[in-house]
């Protein structure tokens, strides 16, 4: 019997430089413009961010400037109507940052959608996986390197974004403190989740592509099971740290802190806030579980590892859905 | 064939490019191949053959390791496709819808070519696409699809593999075109010592181009061997109805006229006053496809994956 020894052939050539290569060659050739198209959007949300924050603190000045709240030198109407106006505007930037992070947790899910899933079902779909997997690229590394190039450059952006999100709203401390906003506020953008919640994205993209192996179902499903995971995310939110619990008297309600429920007391029980359709509630004590403004920033941490644990477990899932694939 | 290595002789026998035993897969409930045994010698250019729905496909598929067989196993150069990482760079495949990126130019494709394979031959890829008069800077997707074609194979050439396996390769191909790609496949296989594995429904174009053959039909190889050993084993006689048959293996009886007109496997003397004369190789092929219940002949048959009659 004659041994299976193959021919000798030369061994490739060597390569210098930082240029991208291989698949990830061919994932630069066919995204460049969208990567382009997305690193401009991410540069224009930023300098609006900036711009919002810059205008909280006009908005404050002009604010303080009027003395609202003290002594007054004009007509009394006149000083009330335009505090009531510079408090509106103040109130309106404040809330614009609020909108912008609600609208900038969304894209994640669209960036998944469109630079994970709709490549690989592509791929699959016109039969373009065949090609690749035959020019001694392994279906594996055909995969990696499909998506590590929009990973890293999703997440380097995503972090400038998030980071300057939590800035503007809380680190670089605005005159008009938006702590009482800070739980209320789609935490979802800031760092360190949203850059975890875009590779959570891009995983999701990338097994739904594989499982679905056509464009636009795997683009509809992504989208569908992003949104999903949004929801999900608001709903196990309060429960990631454990709640604390007071009393307070009458119109005492701590402040800098989120309440997720509260009620009045009577006879030393907790009744929900519903008893108060019986009852006259303005002079009873009430209960609150809540959490303070401590645990938002811890909070924050131990969402990221929820989704730092789901994105794991989907690539997983992905690994194992190729290698069923190719079996 | 006499004087010819024989499977089994440690001395002589050739190294099997291209092997299968108790070669199966199954897609959901129905079985795509079932109980394959053949070993394609290499260097040797084999036509693939058989109906829509054979197991063409799908053997060719599991050749270049994009899938793994339910039952039994393939080996290329010994080896697993698919799994022996080194075989990826030794095998090409050409699929049958010639998948490519339509937003590509040709320059682009093959340096996709150049990016993917470490052994890439850009001046063999750069000369399959020049023969064809395809500019670089055309898009794939605004090509017709014999350029495409051409695309594809350049590709697959340019990756210098040791066996190259090519699903319809000529399906969309004028009769021209067709002619000179296979002329560059042939020169090059040749050239290179390429082992050639092509399927195709155009029998007219296997004859003078392959020497070995595989025909698979229902999922089962029922010819597999050198195309002169095969041809050789077979007859066609023409005579008479009365005329005996005994002792051949009858595998077509077909009447012609006065007559009738039979391809037989002969095993001993052929009856005086028929007319014989060896099928060709387009003659031979209709007969076994035209006759599923016939008997199936497969001289590659080893009695080790690497060991194979050439």
């Amino acid at each position: 019997m004659t041994t299976a020894a193959l021919p000798a052939r030369s061994g490739p050539a060597v390569r210098r430089g930082l240029r991208p290569r291989g698949v990830t060659w061919l994932t630069w050739r066919q995204t460049r413009l969208a990567l382009l198209v997305v690193t401009l959007g991410y540069l224009a949300a930023l300098a609006y961010l900036l711009y919002q924050r810059h205008q909280l603190d006009v908005m404050q000045a002009r604010y303080s400037g009027l003395q609202c709240d003290s002594t007054t030198r004009g007509t009394v109407s006149e000083i009330v109507g335009e505090c009531g106006r510079t408090g509106m505007a103040l109130a309106a930037t404040a809330n614009s940052l609020h909108e912008f992070a609600s609208y900038a947790a969304v894209v994640p899910g669209l960036l998944g959608a469109a630079l994970a899933a709709q490549p690989l079902a592509a791929d699959f779909e016109h039969g373009r996986h065949l090609l690749l997997w035959s020019q001694s690229v392994s279906p594996r590394r055909w995969f990696t390197q499909r998506l590590v190039l929009p990973a890293a450059v999703l997440v380097v952006l995503s972090t400038a974004l998030s980071a300057a999100m939590r800035w503007a709203a809380f680190w670089s401390h605005p005159a008009s403190s938006m702590n009482d906003l800070a739980f209320a506020f789609p935490s979802d953008a800031m760092v360190p989740v949203y850059p975890l919640l875009t590779l959570t994205a891009i995983a999701l993209g990338a097994l739904v592509g594989l499982l679905w192996r056509r464009v636009i179902p795997a683009l509809g499903t992504t989208l569908a099971l992003y949104g999903a995971l949004l929801y999900g995310i608001e709903k196990v939110r309060p429960y990631l740290l454990p709640f604390r619990r007071t009393v307070f008297a009458p119109g005492a309600m701590p402040g800098d802190a989120w309440a997720y429920d509260f009620g009045p007391v009577v006879h030393g029980k907790d009744l929900p806030y519903s008893a108060c359709d019986h009852l006259a509630c303005e002079n009873l004590s009430n209960w609150t579980v809540y959490h303070s403004l401590s645990q938002f920033g811890p909070m924050l941490w131990v969402e990221t590892g929820v989704l730092a644990v789901l994105t794991v477990g989907l690539v997983a899932l992905a690994y194992r859905r190729l290698l069923a694939v190719t079996r | 064939m006499t004087g010819q290595p024989r499977a089994g002789d440690a001395r002589t026998t050739p190294e099997a490019a291209f092997a299968a035993t108790g070669l199966s897969r199954r897609y959901r409930r129905r079985w795509a191949l079932r109980d394959c045994d053949f070993a394609i010698p290499a260097g040797a250019v084999c036509g693939l053959v058989g109906p829509n729905g054979s197991g063409k496909s799908t053997l060719l598929t599991l050749g270049a390791g994009l899938q793994q067989p339910t039952a039994g196993e393939v080996r290329v150069h010994g080896l697993r496709p698919g799994l022996d990482a080194v075989l990826r760079e030794r095998i090409a495949f050409v699929a049958q819808d010639k998948p490519l990126y339509p937003r590509l130019t040709v320059a682009e494709t093959l340096r996709l070519g150049r990016e993917l394979n470490p052994r890439w031959d850009q001046d063999l890829a750069l000369e399959v696409v020049q023969q064809g008069g395809l500019s670089l800077t055309g898009r794939v997707g605004e090509l017709s699809g014999g350029q495409r074609s051409r695309v594809a194979l350049a590709l697959a050439l340019g990756k210098r593999p040791d066996v190259l396996l090519l699903d319809e390769p000529m399906s969309d191909l004028d009769p021209l075109s067709r002619h000179q790609l296979m002329g560059t496949l042939m020169g090059q296989a040749a050239e290179h010592g390429t082992t050639v594995v092509i399927s195709t429904h155009i029998l007219s174009e296997l004859d003078g181009v392959i020497d070995h053959l595989l025909l698979v039909d229902d999922g089962q190889v029922r010819l597999a061997g050198p195309v002169e050993e095969i041809l050789g084993a077979h007859l066609l006689l023409d005579g008479p109805e009365s005329l005996p048959l005994e002792p051949h293996t009858v595998l077509e009886l077909r009447r012609t006229g006065r007559g009738v007109s039979a391809l037989v496997r002969p095993d001993g003397p052929v009856a005086e006053g028929w007319r014989a004369e060896p099928p060709d190789l387009e003659q031979l092929l209709l007969a076994y496809l035209r006759s599923p219940g016939a008997a199936s002949l497969n001289t590659t048959v080893p009695s080790s994956p690497m060991e194979v009659a050439a």
